[in-house]
């Protein structure tokens, strides 16, 4: 029996990517004040954190300014990394080819093949 | 956020909106729900986006559809134990819109979720091995072989009711 009637491509109603805009407002909008308890936390934690460090290791003056930093969360590009480029049709750049044989940089050598999907190389 | 941001989320939304829908379409069998759930997925992904790595995104969308959709799932087969009929009728309706019958509709329920999810995501998603095996937490090999089972059942269910597929 074939299955291929079971995965036939189906369409999604229209007008999805206009609510989901709207969602991503709506939940965008409540943002703030759970931000802003979560900042709140990180900053009494790190209150503490310095308060403590000063009475007992006696730390140098800017041990504050690097408990600050450390809450900020990291930001990470999605959007436009290369692991997303097949993802989402686009045409990737070929990143350079990077060797290093005891920690030192090599020579690499591309040798011709006849199948496009195969690289083979020569360390020098 | 900024409105670059939005716009790149609803870009992303709008290239991925339909592999998801159809992936999340076979395991509630109703187009709005399942429209609601790929929206659902986005959102907990854009709550989530400073933690998000690249490498990762994909796997952790289909992971949170796959996961919302059989929660909404269960959720539905527990209003019907207690006796709410009414979305019985949503389903049906919706099945007929996309020209599923019900035996076909059966055929692919009566398998184990482990099996279907990895057959979904395989015929429906476009995923390769390790990014199925990365999404569901499962190794390279398993995804083989549920792939392979679950398509032989499918087969043999379809045939014992002697759907016609045009």
């Amino acid at each position: 029996m074939n299955t291929d009637a079971l995965f036939k491509d189906l369409e999604p109603p229209p007008g999805g990517a206009e609510r989901f805009a709207q969602r991503l407002d709506e939940v965008a909008a409540e943002q703030p004040s759970s931000r802003a308890r979560v900042l709140a936390m990180a900053a009494a934690t790190a209150g503490v954190a310095i308060v403590t460090a000063i009475l007992l290791l006696r730390p140098p003056e800017d041990a504050s300014q690097v408990e600050i930093a450390a809450t900020e969360p990291p930001t990470v590009d999605v959007y436009n990394a290369p692991e997303l480029d097949r993802l989402l049709w686009r045409s990737s750049v070929p990143a350079e080819l990077m060797v290093t044989v005891n920690m030192q940089p090599a020579n690499v050598t591309e040798i011709e093949t006849t199948n496009q999907k195969v690289r083979i190389y020569q360390i020098n | 956020m900024t409105s670059v941001d939005k716009a790149q989320w609803i870009d992303m939304y709008r290239r991925l909106e339909k592999p998801l829908y159809n992936v999340v379409y076979r395991v509630i069998w109703d187009s709005a729900e399942s429209q609601d759930v790929v929206q659902e997925t986005f959102l907990r992904c854009w709550r989530r986006k400073d933690d998000i790595r690249a490498d990762g995104f994909k796997a952790l969308l289909f992971r949170t559809a796959v996961n919302l959709a059989s929660n909404r799932r269960r959720r539905a087969r527990l209003w019907r134990v207690v006796g709410v009929e009414v979305l019985d009728e949503i389903v049906d309706e919706s099945a007929s819109q996309h020209a599923f019958s019900k035996p076909m509709r059966d055929a692919l329920d009566s398998l184990p979720a482990d099996w279907r999810d990895v057959l979904l995501l395989t015929e429906l998603a476009g995923m390769t091995y390790p990014e199925i095996a990365a999404a569901l937490g499962i190794a390279e090999g398993t995804v083989g072989s549920r792939r392979t089972r679950a398509l032989a059942q499918l087969r043999e269910r379809l045939d014992v009711q002697g759907v016609v597929i045009a």
